[in-house]
């Protein structure tokens, strides 16, 4: 029995290594941005019901905006659109805009289009669909949808009706990102944070704690001031601009600046 | 009259049959190593194994008299080259680019979170083993007698391994990484500049500048990941070569020499010189002793096919659990390193806090003077211990000034560490370590 010690050692420090190894392929195998798209994928096939309209193509996967330098130096890379999958989408959105009987958008007086409630919102058609399914009892198809709107993440509970979201209109904007196109600013130009990380805890905290909404007031203040005069004089952006927006600067917002 | 004319060649049946007992021959020098014949043979001709005897002592394999820490420590230089490799696959030693890359890779990546949390805290491990391994060698004093220059090598690898964990803290280049080789090479300009130079000679050597930037990136780079793990290696296997040539680890001598036992050919694994040798022996000389020993192994020697490697093989096991746990604490990776804005306070990395915290009351005394002494002091001790016994012995009654000495001294050094960690905030001033402001390594 003496001798058997190592061997029982040995067998009992393999299976603990291999378990712990299987922690790590498990966490690999089921990324955070995984569990969004996944989300994304079930509300387009439950839009399809209502619709009639096949699912938009989607790949599960990595998504990024690669916007090259000027001139020379490492492209900038967000990733943000892995998580933030239906920025572009407008049945994403709560509101949209007013149109009057011919079809012309009605603008308020700043010459901002007005925005009146979406009723191809998914988030209010699969609140509705939970109501009637709980209503004639179907309750585990319910649940099914209801699970849906909230995301498990390494013992948080995250909000998917935030992640899934079309960006908000800017200024003039009819469509999201008509008068700034993501693929030409893309995401950290703007809202700042750490574009390459995938993950809430890596990118995101910043937003959490609350800190990077008011960092950002002014930053959206001044966009907006840019935006809708841009569409009264003219659609170009200086290259300057350009320069000035990709700068990337997480550090002063951890300092508290 | 039939002459000898060499090996008589195969017809093809016999080609045929033979080939695959010929290619795993052709490979494997040894046949299965389940008798003692082959026991031997395996750690004798294979290339990976033979730096191991044949046979090590039993009390070699009591893991409370090592406690595997020597093992452990080279477990961990194996995990922090095999890491450390994957991890060169990917990074940009340039300013611009090591940070973003270390972003970019650990999270998109498969795995690259884990390897880079292995590599961190391998390295942290790796620094804490080597002083375990050197306070078990003190202790059990086993630096006596033929083993005096084994431990200088040794204490020439424990240099080197605080050298590749701090060459390696500077890459990653974020500001927790930029300040503490900042104020480590601070740390290195305290030695008396040479008459005639504007910067001080010692830690423009150290920086290939006069500040942390580009120059020192590539410097370090290279320090990191070729020049010190290649001395460090070689150093290594002149350690283990030494225990050898010593003859195994020390260990005490063998009180009793029983009367040497007859031992028998089992079928299990019972070692025993098997009666079916495959050799046959001359007479090599007659000896005078009490009892002749034929048919018998030196005793208390057990064979290290399988007793030592399974040992060995335990250690590593263990120390992989240990780094995988370890593993789920993610290395930290900060704000881009930024030169105008130091950190308040800045700390070296927690092995040099000592340093640091004794530079804080002598720049000169505490970051070169007393460091230097240190080392070489712990380089004399074989020379010094005029004391010829406790040799294998843990905390043997006649060390107790030796042991009283070296314990004195290593707590009053972690102390020091200890208060650099946790005691120290802004401006190297007191604080609480539960007030928010205490180093974050």
């Amino acid at each position: 029995m003496g001798r058997d010690y190592f061997q029982i050692t040995l067998i009992v420090l393999g299976f603990i290594a291999t378990s712990l190894f299987a922690v790590f392929v498990w966490r690999e195998a089921f990324p955070e941005y995984k569990i969004y798209q996944k989300n994304y994928v079930a509300l387009e096939k439950f839009r399809s019901t209502y619709t009639g309209e096949a699912p938009p193509d989607f790949s599960i996967g990595i998504k990024q905006i690669v916007i090259l330098k000027e001139d020379k130096g490492p492209a900038k890379i967000d990733r943000c659109i892995s998580c933030h999958v239906a920025l572009e989408y407008s049945h994403f959105s709560a509101t949209k805009i007013a149109r009057d009987l011919n079809g012309n958008i009605i603008y308020n007086e700043d010459g901002i289009p007005k925005q009146i409630t979406n009723e191809d919102d998914v988030w209010a058609r699969l609140d509705l669909e939970i109501l009637k399914l709980e209503k004639s009892n179907q309750n585990s198809e319910a649940e099914k949808l209801r699970s849906l709107k909230t995301a498990h993440v390494n013992g948080n509970i995250f909000d998917v009706k935030k992640v899934l979201k079309m960006h908000p209109l800017m200024g003039a904007e009819t469509r999201p990102f008509e008068f700034h196109p993501i693929e030409e600013y893309g995401c950290t130009s703007c809202h700042n944070g750490n574009g390459l990380g995938l993950t809430t805890i890596k990118r995101m905290d910043l937003f959490l704690m609350g800190s990077m909404k008011l960092n950002l007031r002014g930053l959206y203040l001044n966009l907006m001031k840019r935006m809708s005069s841009m569409t009264r004089n003219s659609l170009k952006i200086t290259t300057e601009n350009r320069v000035m927006m990709y700068y990337f600067k997480p550090h002063l917002f951890l300092l508290g600046l | 009259m039939a002459e000898f004319q060499g090996k008589r060649r195969e017809s093809w049946g016999e080609y045929l049959i033979n080939l695959p007992s010929m290619f795993v021959r052709s490979i494997f020098r040894h046949n299965y190593p389940n008798n003692d014949v082959d026991r031997s043979e395996i750690v004798f001709k294979n290339f990976f194994l033979h730096f191991h005897p044949v046979k090590c002592h039993k009390h070699s394999l009591d893991p409370f008299y090592t406690l595997g820490l020597g093992t452990i420590t080279t477990s961990l230089f194996l995990i922090l080259t095999i890491t450390g490799i994957i991890l060169m696959f990917y990074y940009i030693p340039t300013e611009d680019r090591a940070y973003e890359i270390m972003k970019d890779w650990q999270d998109t990546t498969p795995f690259a979170m884990m390897y880079r949390n292995m590599h961190r805290w391998s390295a942290h491990m790796m620094v804490l083993f080597v002083f375990l391994h050197m306070s078990r060698v003190f202790y059990t004093g086993s630096y006596k007698g033929m083993r005096k220059f084994n431990w200088v090598i040794g204490v020439i690898l424990m240099v080197l391994t605080l050298l590749l964990s701090f060459t390696g803290y500077l890459l990653p280049w974020d500001q927790l990484a930029f300040w503490a080789i900042t104020v480590g090479s601070n740390i290195a300009g305290y030695v008396p500049n040479l008459p005639g130079f504007e910067n001080n000679v010692n830690r423009v050597m150290l920086l290939a500048s006069t500040s942390v930037g580009q120059d020192a990136l590539i410097r370090f780079y290279v320090l990191h990941v070729a020049f010190l793990p290649l001395i460090t290696g070689t150093l290594i296997g002149v350690h283990f070569w030494r225990i050898r040539k010593d003859g195994g680890l020390s260990r005490p001598p063998d009180r009793i020499r029983p009367d040497p036992y007859r031992v028998v050919q089992r079928s299990d694994t019972k070692e025993s010189f098997a009666p079916g040798v495959k050799r046959t022996y001359g007479l090599m000389e007659l000896v005078k002793g009490t009892c002749p020993t034929v048919d018998k192994g030196p005793y208390n020697f057990v064979f290290t096919w399988p007793h030592l490697l399974r040992a060995e093989l335990v250690a590593f096991m263990l120390t992989l659990v240990l780094v995988l746990g370890l593993s789920f604490i993610d290395a930290p990776l900060e704000e881009p390193a930024d030169p105008s804005k130091p950190t308040n306070p800045s700390k070296a990395p927690w092995y040099f806090l000592g340093l640091q915290e004794m530079v804080a009351y002598d720049a000169f005394w505490g970051g070169v003077g007393f460091p230097t002494l240190i080392v070489i002091g712990l380089m004399l001790i074989p020379y010094l211990d005029r004391n010829p016994h406790g040799s294998g012995y843990w905390f043997h009654r006649s060390r107790y000034l030796a042991i009283f000495l070296y314990t004195a001294f290593m707590t009053w050094q972690g102390i020091l560490i200890v208060i650099g960690t946790y005691f120290r905030g802004a401006n190297w001033g007191f604080v609480w370590p539960w007030v928010e402001n205490y180093a974050r390594h």
